[in-house]
C-alpha cells in the first residue's frame, strides 16, 4: 500500500505523458475530484460503510476485503480507489499502463519490504517482554479517544500505546508468517519463498522443518471450558467498553440537548415579537447564532456609526443568555473607546464681575443608577438589552447634537471635544457632556448636594431626548411617504431634503428668545414708555398656527396620521419662537412689535407704526437692536411727540 | 497459534531434502494460512509505517486501515479455525539441516508455542472479568452459565438490532460540523428510522433538532 501511494504520486508527476482513458463524464461529476475535502469525506464514509459490510459478512470462510470491492457500485468504489492512492490523486489520472507498472513494481518490492520489517521484528520479538503492555491500557485508550479535549501529553501517550500494540501485532504476525513459510518451503518452495524474510532465507536453509501427524487429541472438557470462559470474558470486556462509549455519547447528546433547550426556552421567554431577531454568524465563535437588533434603525434612526446589533449568546457556565454587541470587539480592536456613556447636562451661572462660572445645576444620575444596579445581577436579559438601547440612544443624541452645533458657533455654541458641547448665554453656560459610567462618578455624585438648577438641567435633557424621538418620527414619516411616492413618482429625494437635527436649537431658541424679549421690552420702556406718557405695552396672544405646510397634505395612511399626531404634540417647542407686543400710544395710534426668529437663534423685530387715523405709517424689520432704538427714537420724536404737542 | 513443536525434537539425520518424507506437512492448510498472514503482516507494516511518521495520516484513513486489518485478522482466525483439527494434530520438528547450533534462539522463537506475556495478560484479564473460578465451580454450572450467557447474547443482539432500526443515525450534523465543512449541508443524507416505533409527540425530535441546527431547509 505504501508503494502504491508513492507510485500514485509518481504517476501524478509524469501524468503529462500518460494517455488518459476515455472516462464516462458521469463518473467525474459524481466524484468531484477537484474538490479534495468533499472527496475525502465521501470516500471515508463509504469506506467505513464498506468495512461494516465486510465485518457483517465475515462469516464466510475466507474474507478478503478486496473481494467485495469488485462488487461495489462505481460511485462507492472510486472514492475508495482515490482514498487508497492518497489525497490529491485524480481518477482521471489513472490509466492501464500506470497500473500495470505499479503492480510490477509492487510485486518486486513486496518481498523486500516484508523482509526489512521482519528483520527488525524477529529480533524485536525476543525482547518484546520489555514492553510489557497491560491490556488495560490498550483498551482504555479507545474511550479516551472519543473525547474532544485530549491534551498533547495524553495524545502522545495514546499514540505511543497504539504504536506499541501495533509493534506487538506486527511481530507476532510476521513471526507466524515466517514459521508457516519455512514449514511450507519443503512442499511448496516457490510459494514459501515469496513470504519468507531475506534474513530467514539467508540463515536457515529451506525445508529444514518437518511435521508428523499424530492422532488428534480431543481437547479436555476443562480446556474447552477454559476457552469459553476466556471468550466470555473478552465479550464482557468489550461490552463494558461499548456501554461506556454509548453512555458517554448519550451524556454528551443529553447535555447538548439541555443546552439547546435552555437557550431556546430563554430566547422564547425573553424575546418578544417587538424585538428584531435574525440569523447571524457569531464571529467570535464561528457558530451560527441569533442576532438581535437593539439599535433604533427601524424606529427611524439615521445613526450609522454603530449598527446596534448584538448576538444572543448562551453562556453555558452561567446558564444564561448574554447579549453581546457585535461591534464591541471590532471597536476595541480599532482602539476606539466603547465604554458605556451617558449624557450629562450641567448648568453654570456666571459670577458677576468675575470671568468665572459656578455650577448651579446638574442632571441627576438616580434614574441611571437604579436600573444599572439591578443589571449587575444580569439575570434579566431585558435589562441588558435596555441598557444597550440606552447607551446607543445617548450616543446618537450626542452625535446629532454635535452635528447641529457645527452651524451654531456664532450663537455661542462650541464643541469642546468629541464628548462635550457647551452653550454660552450672557449669564449662564450649559454643558452637554458624555460621561463614562464608572464608579468614581457614582461615588462623587452621591456626595453632591441638590442645586437650584438641577430641575432645569433634567428638563433640558428630557426635552433633548424627546426631540430626538421626534426626529425619529419625522424620519419614519418620510420613509413612509417616500415609500408611497415610489409607486407613483420617482422624485423623492428632491421633495424631502435631508432632515436636519433639531435638538439644541428649539431649546436654545426659547432661552435666547426670552433674552431678546427682555431686551426688546427694555428698549420699549426706555424709548417709548418713559418718553410717552400714558403709553402701555400689551402682549398679544398668538393664535395657534401651523408652521409646517407638510401637514396640509391629505394623508390616508393611518400610520402617517398617527405619526403626524404625535409629531404635532411637539409643535409648541418646535415652532420658531415669536412674541407680539402692542404698544398703545394715547391719541397717537399704536406700534406693533413682533419678535421672531428664522432659525431659532437669531432675532428680527418687525415694527409697524399705525397712527391715529389707522393708516400704516411704517412697517419695517430690524435685526439689530441699536437700529431699532434709533428708529423708535425717531418715531417717538417725529410723530408721537409732535402729535401730542399738536394736541 | 498453529505451531506445534515437540520439546523433545531429537533428530540426527543427514541433511538432504529428498531423504525426508514431507507428506505430513499440511500444505494446503499452511498455504491458506500463509496467505492470510502475508496480507495481515503487510497491512500492519503499512499502518506502522504511517504511524511512525511525523505527521499522522487523517483519522478516517487510519480508521479505514484499522478496519481492513480487523477484517484480515478475522480472516486469519477463521482460516485457522477451519483447519483446526489438522493443524492441531500436526507436530513440527527441525531437521538436521537447520543450523541449530548457530541459531538456536531463532529455532526456539520459531517453534515457540507459549503465548507472549501480553497475550497471557489479556487472557488472565478476560478470566478475571468473567469472575468464575474453575476450581470452585463445577463444570456443569459453568456450562449452564455459558449457555445462559449465549441466550442473553442472542436476545441482546436481537434487541439491539431492533432498537437500532428505531432511530435515524444519518444525515444529522452539528452546527460545528456544518461550519467546518459546509458541503455537508448540500446533500441530505437524512433517512428516517425504519422501525415501526413512531414518536408519540407531534414533532419528531430529530426533525426539530435538525431545524434547530441547520435552520429551515
Amino acid at each position: 500500500m505504501t508503494e502504491e501511494g508513492a507510485n500514485g504520486r509518481q504517476t501524478e508527476d509524469d501524468g503529462m505523458r500518460k494517455i488518459p482513458l476515455a472516462i464516462d463524464p458521469n463518473l467525474i461529476r459524481l466524484i468531484p475530484s477537484f474538490v479534495p475535502p468533499a472527496n475525502d469525506q465521501d470516500a471515508e464514509e463509504k469506506i467505513s460503510e464498506e468495512a461494516q459490510k465486510s465485518m457483517s459478512s465475515a462469516q464466510s470462510l475466507v474474507n478478503n476485503p478486496y473481494e467485495s470491492f469488485g462488487s461495489m457500485p462505481l460511485d462507492q468504489l472510486i472514492p475508495i480507489i482515490l482514498q487508497s492512492r492518497g489525497i490529491g490523486s485524480k481518477f482521471a489520472d489513472l490509466s492501464e499502463d500506470t497500473l500495470m507498472e505499479e503492480i510490477a513494481k509492487e510485486s518486486n518490492t513486496q518481498v523486500d519490504t516484508d523482509g526489512d520489517v521482519n528483520m527488525d521484528n524477529t529480533e524485536f520479538a525476543s525482547d518484546a517482554d520489555q514492553q510489557a503492555i497491560k491490556p488495560q491500557q490498550i483498551e482504555d485508550s479507545s474511550p479516551e479517544d472519543e473525547e474532544s479535549h485530549v491534551t498533547q501529553e495524553q495524545f502522545q501517550q495514546l499514540k505511543l500505546n497504539t504504536a506499541q500494540s501495533l509493534n506487538l501485532a506486527l511481530n507476532e504476525s510476521s513471526l507466524a508468517l515466517e514459521f508457516v513459510s519455512l514449514l511450507l518451503s519443503s512442499v511448496r518452495p516457490s510459494a514459501a519463498n515469496a513470504s519468507m524474510s531475506p534474513f530467514l532465507k539467508k540463515t536457515v536453509p529451506p525445508a529444514s522443518l518437518n511435521a508428523e501427524k499424530i492422532p488428534a487429541e480431543k481437547p479436555k472438557d476443562t480446556e474447552i471450558l477454559d476457552r469459553n470462559l476466556v471468550t466470555k470474558g473478552w465479550k464482557l470486556r468489550s461490552l463494558e467498553e461499548s456501554r461506556i462509549l454509548l453512555k458517554e455519547t448519550h451524556k454528551a447528546l443529553e447535555t447538548s440537548l439541555e443546552t439547546e433547550h435552555s437557550y431556546w426556552s430563554k430566547v422564547a421567554h425573553y424575546i418578544s415579537k417587538k424585538d428584531v431577531v435574525f440569523k447571524m454568524k457569531d464571529k467570535e465563535t464561528g457558530e451560527k447564532s441569533l442576532g438581535l437588533k437593539y439599535g433604533y434603525e427601524d424606529s427611524g434612526s439615521t445613526y450609522r456609526q454603530e449598527r446596534g446589533i448584538a448576538i444572543l449568546r448562551h453562556n453555558a457556565n452561567k446558564d444564561n443568555l448574554e447579549v453581546i454587541p457585535s461591534e464591541k470587539r471590532q471597536q476595541s480592536a480599532l482602539g476606539k473607546d466603547n465604554s458605556e456613556k451617558f449624557m450629562r447636562v450641567r448648568i453654570f451661572n456666571k459670577i458677576q464681575e468675575e470671568d468665572d462660572y459656578v455650577l448651579s445645576g446638574e442632571t441627576s444620575l438616580e434614574d441611571l443608577l437604579v436600573p444599572n444596579s439591578i443589571t449587575a445581577g444580569e439575570n434579566d436579559i431585558r435589562r441588558q438589552i435596555s441598557k444597550l438601547q440606552f447607551i446607543i440612544f445617548e450616543k446618537e443624541l450626542m452625535f446629532h447634537l454635535k452635528k447641529e452645533s457645527e452651524n451654531l458657533i456664532s450663537y455661542g455654541v462650541t464643541i469642546e471635544n468629541e464628548n462635550k458641547v457647551t452653550v454660552e448665554f450672557p449669564t449662564e453656560k450649559m454643558e452637554f457632556e458624555m460621561m463614562k459610567l464608572n464608579d468614581d462618578l457614582i461615588m462623587n455624585h452621591q456626595q453632591d448636594a441638590p442645586k437650584t438648577n438641577d430641575r432645569k438641567a433634567s428638563l433640558i435633557l428630557v426635552m433633548l431626548r424627546l426631540l430626538l424621538v421626534v426626529m425619529f418620527k419625522k424620519q419614519l414619516k418620510k420613509k413612509l411617504l417616500t415609500g408611497q411616492k415610489d409607486f407613483n413618482a420617482n422624485s423623492k429625494v428632491s421633495r424631502f431634503p435631508e432632515s436636519e437635527a433639531l435638538l439644541l436649537r428649539p431649546i436654545m431658541g426659547k432661552f435666547r428668545h426670552g433674552n431678546y424679549l427682555n431686551l426688546l421690552q427694555k428698549v420699549i420702556e426706555t424709548y417709548i414708555l418713559e418718553e410717552v406718557e400714558g403709553s402701555t405695552v400689551v402682549r398679544v396672544a398668538l393664535g395657534n398656527f401651523r408652521s409646517n405646510e407638510d401637514y396640509d397634505e391629505p394623508t390616508y395612511d393611518k400610520h402617517i396620521v398617527k405619526l403626524d399626531r404625535e409629531i404635532r404634540l411637539f409643535d409648541q417647542i418646535l415652532q420658531t419662537p415669536r412674541t407680539d407686543l402692542l404698544v398703545s400710544l394715547p391719541a397717537s395710534g399704536k406700534i406693533e412689535f413682533s419678535l421672531q426668529s428664522s432659525n431659532y437663534c437669531n432675532a428680527t423685530t418687525s415694527v409697524k407704526y399705525i397712527d391715529a387715523t389707522d393708516s400704516t405709517v411704517f412697517d419695517t424689520k430690524f435685526s439689530n437692536f441699536k437700529e431699532l432704538e434709533d428708529f423708535l427714537h425717531f418715531i417717538v420724536s417725529e410723530y408721537v411727540k409732535s402729535n401730542t404737542a399738536q394736541v | 497459534m498453529s505451531q506445534r513443536s515437540p520439546s523433545d525434537a531429537d533428530v540426527g539425520v543427514p541433511s538432504s531434502r529428498d531423504e525426508f518424507n514431507f507428506q505430513h506437512v499440511p500444505a494446503q492448510a499452511l498455504d491458506a494460512v500463509r496467505m492470510r498472514f502475508a496480507q495481515l503482516t503487510h497491512s500492519l507494516a503499512k499502518l506502522k509505517d504511517e504511524m511512525s511518521r511525523a505527521d499522522l495520516p487523517q483519522w478516517y484513513s487510519l480508521q479505514a486501515q484499522v478496519s481492513v486489518i480487523l477484517t484480515q485478522l478475522q480472516s486469519v482466525t477463521t482460516t485457522i479455525h477451519h483447519f483446526e483439527e489438522l493443524l492441531d494434530s500436526t507436530v513440527v520438528y527441525p531437521l538436521a539441516n537447520f543450523p541449530t547450533t548457530a541459531h538456536e534462539g531463532l529455532l526456539t522463537t520459531l517453534l515457540r508455542k507459549k503465548n507472549i506475556p501480553e497475550t497471557d495478560a489479556w487472557i488472565n484479564d478476560a478470566k478475571e472479568t468473567v469472575g468464575i473460578d474453575l476450581n470452585t465451580t463445577s463444570p456443569e454450572d459453568v456450562n449452564k452459565l455459558l449457555k445462559s450467557d449465549e441466550q442473553v447474547t442472542k436476545w441482546a443482539l436481537g434487541f439491539l438490532k431492533e432498537e437500532h432500526s428505531n432511530y435515524a443515525f444519518q444525515g444529522l450534523h452539528t452546527a460545528q460540523e456544518l461550519s467546518n465543512s459546509p458541503q455537508l449541508a448540500n446533500y441530505d443524507e437524512y433517512r428516517p428510522s425504519t422501525g415501526k416505533n413512531v414518536p408519540k409527540k407531534p414533532f419528531d425530535v430529530d426533525t426539530v433538532l435538525k431545524v434547530v441546527h441547520q435552520g429551515p431547509a
